[in-house]
Order: structure tokens, then C-alpha cells, then sequence
């Protein structure tokens, strides 16, 4: 029996290592200098409020840039940290979303309900439970009148409107994998329908315009970079909410959108958008779906073998101000002329880039 | 009907018609899209109250006893109106239906006595045309001036100054309603992606009545000719 075990550790001891084939030690050092330094700018860019930009949403990134830190920071640490906590509490709302304002209440919420998650601490159950039901509630089914014949069906929008769209799907279903809904609820095989609407895959998109270079567009029959086109940010979103909806990764639709992100892997831009529109969005969804993936290198389409954490961490590394800050200089739409945002991104994705 | 002006404003009410029903259809989907509804409803009875009404309050004349009043009972009238029929057609309930014949009463209030003071210089043909146009246009700002906000997105007081440009900006958070996320608005007024806010209730309330008060009382003041006439 000893033997076997022996026999089957020694076996398995090289797939193990080779499966976690570390980061290189001299860029993992930078890294988390650079995670310091961006949890050090945001420290000092923290309002009296506990806030950042006064908006539920960014504070939330950031608190979870700190909570997720190799350091792993939690309430006992300080006001900087039960601050914001405290700012995201003064927002739940009677209906339990998590929000300053009408706009962005799903994002927000999303955001919030990761960040209190996060923190682990047993007072914020009833606070994510209500939002968990707000962000279910806000999912595109009969209850509005759309039938799952409508290309809405399934889908989670802004909370202000009635139209879905994949960015805020993933935030909402993240949030919803967070805080552990069960695996058996409806939510996710609606989820799966928009989902699937979503993906240039003609196999499994039955929306006439889908292609099939199996990327995902923000919204089924619309990009913000025109067209229908895949870009890079919704597709690593695309991938990480089919795996959230519990989608095996041997599945096709897993695996065009991994062929997409092979065929199209930089990290110079984000792929696909224009003018490097969205581009911490990108880092910070790659570094997500990469991890959840679970593959150490991406082999792209030419061949050539990429270690995605050394190459995201060069990248944002390559990319910090001296401040310590990070912001998008090339377009500052969807927020991201906001260095609080960025930062809070650039960390995240970092973390996930050093996480084993 | 035979005034140019006439004409124009026929012909920018039609105008204004079919892209609020284009509205209502795209913005949100079939078969319901309650707020658009409602918020295309609410625009649609303040710009047609103000056509609409009766003569002596689109130019009131010296001697008519009370006119603020009789106004402020027209625009209540389209505003209850205006409500009850977004309430039944997009089945809104009662609380925003309540905010949105608030919201319509002041549009309508303001549009009248704009039409009035209008009506003075330009004749109550040619200030029915140019009220249409204003409010058509000032409802279509977030669209032809988007790309100048994106030359300063990091401006927040300019965005704001220009979602708030639109009376569409004071209805929608009547009717918790973020109408610029809306696919259509969304693909062509590209504010959606930049950080903006709508006008807080009370900011709405006491800026669109201050306006309706300030047209009232330019309505009031005798024209040029008037004064000559006075001397």
C-alpha cells in the first residue's frame, strides 16, 4: 500500500509542479512592491468619508484590492479599512441594492457584495442576502413580460433600465458566485441563455448576426467598438460567467471563447476595443478568467507559450505611475480617466496574478 | 393653420412623435418598457399641453384676471392627465405616477408661459414653432453634444450641466429611470460610458419652477411698442 502511494506520489509530483510552475521571482518581487505602492496611493487618496470618488462602486474595488492583498488586510487593521465598509452600509438601500445613486445599481451592488464577502465577517450576512435578492431580482425573465425567445431573456442590466448587457452580467453573477447562491437556482440557467446570446458562436447563439470566432460582444447584436465584434474585455468576462454558471471548461463554449483569447492574447491593448478603451476592465478580467481557468501558460495560435502572471504583472508593473497610481491615459471612457478605478483594478488583477 | 411658424411647429411635433415612439419601442423591449413608456408619455403631454392651450394663455392679454392661476390650472389638468395615461399604459404605480403629473404640470407651466413671453415678439404662430423647437432640441442635447463632453470627461460639472440641459434628465428620475443607459440613447449619446448624475428632485423642482416663474413674468412686461405706446 506504502509502495502505491509512493508509486503515485512520484507520478504526480512532476504534473503537480509543472501545473504550478512558479512566477518568475524577480517579477513576483516587483509585483508586490507595485501592489504596496498602489494600496499605499489609495490609502492617502481615501476621502473622509471612507469612500474613493464618493461611488459605492470604487470603493468597493478598492476595499477589495486591500482585503485580497498578499498582506490580507481586514477590519482589525484600521479605519481604512471599516470605513469604507461603514460607506457601503450608509448606501443599502429598502430594496437591498447597494448604491449613491439610480445609475449603476448593479454594478454597484455587485461590487459591494464581493467587497462585504470579502471581509468575512458574519455582521454583513443579512446586508448580502438582501442584495443577492435585489441582483437576482434584476434578471431579465417572465416577471418583466420576456419570454426566453427575447434576446433579453436572462440578462442583467445597469438596475436604471430594462436593457442587459455582459459587463454588468458578470459583475452581478460574480457577486452571486460570492456569496454562495446555490448551485441549482434558476438565475443561472436563465443566466446561460443571455449568456450564450452573447458569444460570436453560431453553434449555440441563435441571434442572427452571431459569428463564429467564438468572443463574446457587450450586449447580443451590439459593441460599443462597432458592430458585433468580439473584443477582449467581455470575452474574458464571457468566459468567467459561463464558468460561474457552472459550465464545464471542456465545454465548446468555454473552449471558443479560450480559442478566441489564444488567437487574440496581448496585453498591450485590449483587444478588439478602440483606443484602448477599457483597458484596466481587460487586466482585470483576464487575470480573473485566467486563474479561473486554472491553465499556468496560454499557448496561442502561433505556438508560442505565454506564462499569463508573468506577463500581466511586467505589464501593469511597466505601467504604474510613480505615485503608485495607475490610470488609463489613452481613453478615459467608462470611468477609467479615474486613478482610483484603475488602481483599483491594476491591484486586483495583480493579486490574482500572485495568488496560488 | 396657414402661418409658418404654424407649419413648423406641426411639423416638429410630428418630428418629436415618431422619435418618442421610436423610443418607447427600442429603449426597452417588447411587451413591456414601463419607464420608457411612461418618460416618453410625460415629455409628449408637456410639449402638447403647451400646444394645446387655450388662446388666452398662449398670449394673455392685460386684462385677463389672474392668469398665473389660470396657467397653473391648465398645467395641472395636463399633468393628472398626462400621469393617469402613463399610469395605464405603462401600469405605473401610484408613487411615481404622482411625480411624474408633478413633473409634466411644471413642464407645461413652463412651456406655456415661455410660449406666452415668445408670443409677444414673435407671434403666437412663430413662438409655438420656437417652443417646440427648444424643448425638442433641449431634449435632444445629450446626442449632438456628447462628443463635446468627451473632450472633457474628467469635467463631472460639465456632463452633469449637460445631461441636465435635457427636460428628459428631470423626468427619468421621476421615474427611477436611467434613460441614457438605454440601448438606443446608449449607442448614440456615448454619455453612458462617463460619470455623470442626474438632477437631484429638489434641484428639478425649484430650477424648472424658477423658469416657469421667470418666463411669467417676462410675459408680463410690456413689449417695446407697449412702452412707446405707454409714453
Amino acid at each position: 500500500m506504502k509502495r502505491t502511494l509512493a508509486l503515485a506520489l512520484l507520478v504526480a509530483a512532476p504534473a503537480v509542479l509543472a501545473a504550478e510552475a512558479p512566477m518568475d521571482p524577480v517579477l513576483r518581487e516587483r509585483a508586490s512592491r507595485a501592489i504596496d505602492a498602489g494600496l499605499h496611493y489609495l490609502r492617502y487618496q481615501q476621502s473622509e468619508n471612507g469612500s474613493w470618488s464618493d461611488s459605492v462602486g470604487i470603493t468597493g474595488l478598492a476595499l477589495r484590492a486591500f482585503l485580497e492583498s498578499p498582506r490580507r488586510y481586514d477590519e482589525t487593521d484600521g479605519a481604512f479599512i471599516i470605513q469604507p465598509v461603514e460607506f457601503m452600509l450608509r448606501h443599502v438601500n429598502d430594496d437591498g441594492s447597494i448604491s449613491e445613486s439610480i445609475q449603476n445599481r448593479s454594478y454597484n451592488t455587485a461590487v459591494a457584495v464581493v467587497a462585504l464577502q470579502a471581509t468575512g465577517n458574519p455582521r454583513h450576512d443579512t446586508v448580502i442576502r438582501n442584495a443577492q435578492a435585489f441582483l437576482k431580482g434584476l434578471q431579465i425573465d417572465q416577471g418583466e413580460g420576456y419570454t426566453p425567445e427575447h434576446r433579453y431573456y436572462g440578462g442583467v442590466g445597469y438596475g436604471g433600465d430594462e436593457r442587459p448587457d455582459m459587463s454588468n452580467q458578470y459583475m452581478a453573477l460574480e457577486a452571486l458566485s460570492a456569496s454562495r447562491l446555490a448551485e441549482d437556482d434558476p438565475v443561472w440557467e436563465r443566466a446561460l441563455i443571455f449568456i450564450s446570446r452573447s458569444q460570436n458562436r453560431s453553434e449555440s447563439n441563435d441571434q442572427p448576426w452571431a459569428g463564429n470566432d467564438g468572443g463574446f460582444t457587450y450586449m447580443p447584436g451590439y459593441s460599443p467598438h462597432g458592430g458585433t465584434g468580439s473584443y477582449g474585455g467581455i470575452t474574458h468576462a464571457g468566459l468567467i460567467s459561463l464558468l460561474f454558471a457552472g459550465v464545464d471548461r471542456n465545454d465548446p463554449r468555454v473552449q471558443a471563447a479560450y480559442d478566441w483569447i489564444r488567437a487574440n492574447y496581448t496585453l498591450e491593448d485590449n483587444p478588439g476595443a478602440r483606443d484602448k478603451q477599457g483597458l484596466y476592465y481587460y487586466y482585470a478580467a483576464f487575470a480573473k478568467s485566467m486563474k479561473a481557468f486554472g491553465e499556468v501558460e496560454v499557448t496561442d495560435t502561433s505556438g508560442a507559450r505565454h506564462n499569463w502572471r508573468n506577463d500581466l504583472a511586467a505589464k501593469l508593473v511597466s505601467l504604474q505611475g510613480a505615485d503608485g497610481s495607475w490610470v488609463n491615459e489613452f481613453s478615459p471612457r467608462w470611468w477609467e480617466g479615474n486613478p482610483h478605478l484603475c488602481t483599483a483594478r491594476a491591484v486586483i488583477a495583480l493579486n490574482l496574478a500572485l495568488a496560488d | 393653420m396657414g402661418h409658418p411658424g404654424e407649419w413648423l411647429a406641426c411639423l416638429a411635433v410630428t418630428l418629436a412623435l415618431a422619435a418618442a415612439g421610436g423610443f418607447a419601442v427600442t429603449a426597452g423591449a417588447p411587451p413591456s418598457a414601463p419607464p420608457a413608456l411612461a418618460l416618453t408619455v410625460g415629455s409628449l403631454c408637456s410639449l402638447l399641453g403647451a400646444l394645446l392651450a387655450p388662446r388666452h394663455l398662449q398670449r394673455s392679454t392685460p386684462g385677463l384676471a389672474r392668469p398665473g392661476l389660470a396657467r397653473l390650472s391648465w398645467s395641472a389638468l395636463v399633468g393628472v392627465t398626462g400621469a393617469t395615461a402613463a399610469a395605464l399604459l405603462a401600469a405605473l404605480p401610484a408613487h411615481p405616477a404622482l411625480f411624474l403629473a408633478a413633473g409634466i404640470t411644471l413642464f407645461t407651466l413652463t412651456l406655456t408661459a415661455a410660449g406666452d413671453a415668445l408670443s409677444r415678439r414673435f407671434g403666437a404662430p412663430g413662438a409655438a414653432a420656437l417652443v417646440t423647437a427648444l424643448f425638442v432640441t433641449a431634449c435632444a442635447a445629450p446626442l449632438f453634444l456628447g462628443p463635446v463632453a468627451e473632450l472633457f470627461p474628467e469635467r463631472r460639472w460639465l456632463l452633469n450641466a449637460l445631461v441636465w440641459m435635457s427636460p428628459l434628465s428631470h423626468l427619468a428620475p421621476l421615474l427611477d429611470f436611467d434613460y441614457l443607459r438605454t440601448p438606443w440613447f446608449y449607442e448614440h449619446a456615448r454619455l453612458g460610458g462617463y460619470r455623470f448624475g442626474y438632477p437631484p428632485l429638489t434641484v428639478s423642482a425649484t430650477g424648472v419652477a424658477a423658469l416657469a416663474a421667470w418666463c411669467h413674468r417676462a410675459a408680463r412686461l410690456p413689449v417695446h411698442s407697449e412702452r412707446i405706446d405707454q409714453s
